[in-house]
């Protein structure tokens, strides 16, 4: 009886010993469940707006009888908290595109480094995105980076309290522990982003007014 | 042995990193990416996301869209002689830290509980645990292990800071068991008439009082009835006690009122216990007169016990600062000595911070043995400091 007790001891210590080798080396690689769901909520959207930038060029395209293979491009500024999320989605297609992940460096970081920078360094690149995410990190510089970028066509998401107030579209919430999104419709029309109705009717709130369209 | 878990688990680390953790984060990872990239927006809305986050049953339970409650109350004493459990003592206590969580709903659903730590921890255990529900306006359905509705004090004065001196009286000691609770289900509710008068009310059927059997087993009557609570599931005697109270407020600052309980107390069952209670109190301008008179009938398989005993008390709040107290109470426990217990006590409240009024106070009180049921006559001093939060 003895014995049998510590072979169970010995197996509990080989899978805390196993799951310490997990972390935090592995954890850093890995996403958590409730981003990979986020991950998966983002790519929907896609299929809920019109407008992107990826459309106007197909129109273009489809007048001049060319075709390539455009992607769909998702910026992430900040402490990316989705780690390998989107690498499911980069594989499949989505609206008959692949999903392209960026990632920039945060406007938090930049400045710590330097006060005095008020336009991200990588603005241009910014703008080339459909989708932003705005990670929990930047939180303090929400309208610095969407003010720039507000009439670009780029679907803002994030999931930080006061987001849509400060002019960003979609924002994740948690409720009852599922992931729910609030949308701010004055902000996608200033970005000439179409949100359909569908969408709208599935927000847990939607707002018409925001800190942008004020000033 | 404890080198051979040491070596088992050196041995584990020296294997290559990642032996069973790749394993098991590739597998997990996988699964979770099929299902979930393959969902349409509805399907993405219904995940619960909790799988691998900290948390039990609290955090599903914080995700309602209701606030729990944690307060209670704290009594520090020094005490030189304890009449109601007999003997000098000269002692410091800390008599409760009492912790009071719950939740209420709406004001139709509440649920509490009264965790109790007395004397530093030496006793322990739950003094109250409702469950209530209010059917309609003037109905609350009570459940769970309550204060029994018995006069005012059982209920409703039974906090020490409730309570204007440091102790209670002896016939709500032995005769009315306070703290008294029972398990069961209860009615209650106040009636607002049109005259401003109001009516309140509480019927109950619980498991009631019950008296252990001798050390031999036989039955045994006619015992001290505070030694019969605690009777949370009946196991040898089911018949079910009942009960209530009616109280009646002919204007806002008195209530007059009684009470009533009736049950098989003996473990065999066919003992009688019935305890009535008539209570007044009346409050103005700083005055608070209160009384009870309560009486026991307890069957024995010889002659039969009659205890009955009572309280009077007065107090006067002097400024927002200070309240003197003078209480005087008797009780005759029919324990065949002729003696009767009989003690007037004087006090004084400070209540140091008035905004805590009477949350916070100290108190002191000396009460004057006239007769312990012995001959006795040694006094009772006490001092106390309470405060609820």
């Amino acid at each position: 009886m003895r014995k049998r007790g510590h072979v169970v001891i010995v197996a509990i210590l080989a899978v805390t010993y196993t799951m310490l080798s997990m972390s935090p080396a592995a954890a850093e690689t890995t996403s958590s469940h409730e981003y990979r769901v986020k991950a998966a909520f983002m790519s929907q959207f896609v299929n809920f707006i019109d407008g992107w930038k990826f459309q106007q060029k197909e129109s273009e395209r489809n007048e001049n009888g060319s075709n390539s293979d455009e992607k769909i491009f998702v910026g992430i500024i900040g402490e990316n908290p989705f780690k390998d999320a989107f690498v499911p989605l980069m594989e499949n297609k989505t609206r008959d595109r692949k999903i392209a992940l960026k990632q920039f460096r945060g406007f938090s970081d930049l400045k710590k480094k330097n006060k005095e920078i008020e336009v991200h360094p990588d603005i241009e690149d910014i703008k080339k995105c459909d989708m932003l995410f705005l990670c929990s990190s930047e939180k303090q510089y929400i309208v610095d980076i969407l003010k720039p970028i507000q009439s670009e066509r780029i679907l803002t998401v994030a999931d930080t309290q006061g987001f849509i107030e400060q002019g960003g579209i979609i924002n994740f919430i948690i409720e009852k522990n599922r992931v729910r999104f609030e949308v701010n419709v004055i902000a996608a029309k200033r970005a000439n982003l179409i949100l359909r109705s569908k969408l709208l009717r599935l927000a847990a709130r939607v707002i018409m007014e925001d800190k942008l369209e004020e000033k | 042995m404890k080198y051979v878990f040491l070596t088992a688990f050196v041995l584990l680390a020296l294997l290559p990193q990642g032996v069973f953790g790749q394993q098991l984060m590739s597998s997990t990872h996988d699964e979770s990416h099929d299902d979930i990239y393959n969902m349409d927006i509805h399907e993405l809305m219904e995940i619960d996301i909790r799988t691998g986050k900290p948390g039990w049953f609290g955090t599903q339970l914080e995700q309602l869209e209701f606030e729990p409650y944690v307060h209670g109350y704290v009594s520090m004493d020094y005490r030189s002689y304890d009449l109601n459990r007999g003997g000098r003592i000269d002692s410091f206590d800390m008599h409760y830290f009492n912790v009071i969580v719950g939740t209420n709903i709406n004001g139709e659903i509440a649920a509490e509980v009264l965790l109790e730590y007395e004397h530093g921890g030496d006793d322990m255990g739950v003094r109250y645990g409702i469950l209530d529900y209010k059917i309609a306006e003037p109905i609350i359905l009570r459940m769970g292990k309550f204060l029994v509705p018995m006069g005012r004090f059982n209920e409703f004065l039974s906090p020490e800071y409730a309570n204007k001196l440091p102790d209670r009286p002896k016939c709500l000691w032995n005769i009315v068991p306070i703290v008294w609770a029972e398990t069961g289900v209860q009615i209650k509710g106040e009636y607002i008439l049109p005259s401003k008068q109001s009516v309140n009310y509480a019927f109950y059927v619980v498991n009631g009082l019950e008296q252990s059997a001798n050390t031999d087993g036989s039955v045994a009557d006619g015992g001290n009835i505070r030694d019969m609570r605690q009777n949370n599931r009946d196991g040898n005697n089911s018949s079910k006690a009942w009960g209530g109270r009616i109280g009646f407020r002919p204007y806002k600052e008195l209530e007059i009122g009684a009470s009533y309980y009736t049950g098989k107390y003996t473990i065999d069952g066919n003992q009688n216990l019935s305890i009535m209670d008539f209570h007044a109190e009346y409050e103005k301008d700083g005055l608070t007169l209160r009384g009870e008179y309560v009486r026991a009938d307890q069957q024995t398989s010889g002659s039969d016990l009659l205890k009955d005993g009572f309280y009077a008390e007065a107090a006067y709040g002097v400024n927002q600062f200070f309240e003197p107290v003078i209480r005087y109470d008797q009780a005759d426990l029919d324990d065949g000595s002729g003696h009767k217990y009989k003690r007037s006590t004087v006090g004084l409240v400070y209540y140091p911070n008035p905004k805590l009024h009477p949350m916070f106070s100290f108190r002191v009180g000396q009460s004057f043995i006239h007769d312990d049921g012995t001959g006795d006559r040694e006094g009772e001093f006490v001092v106390q400091c309470v405060i609820g939060f």
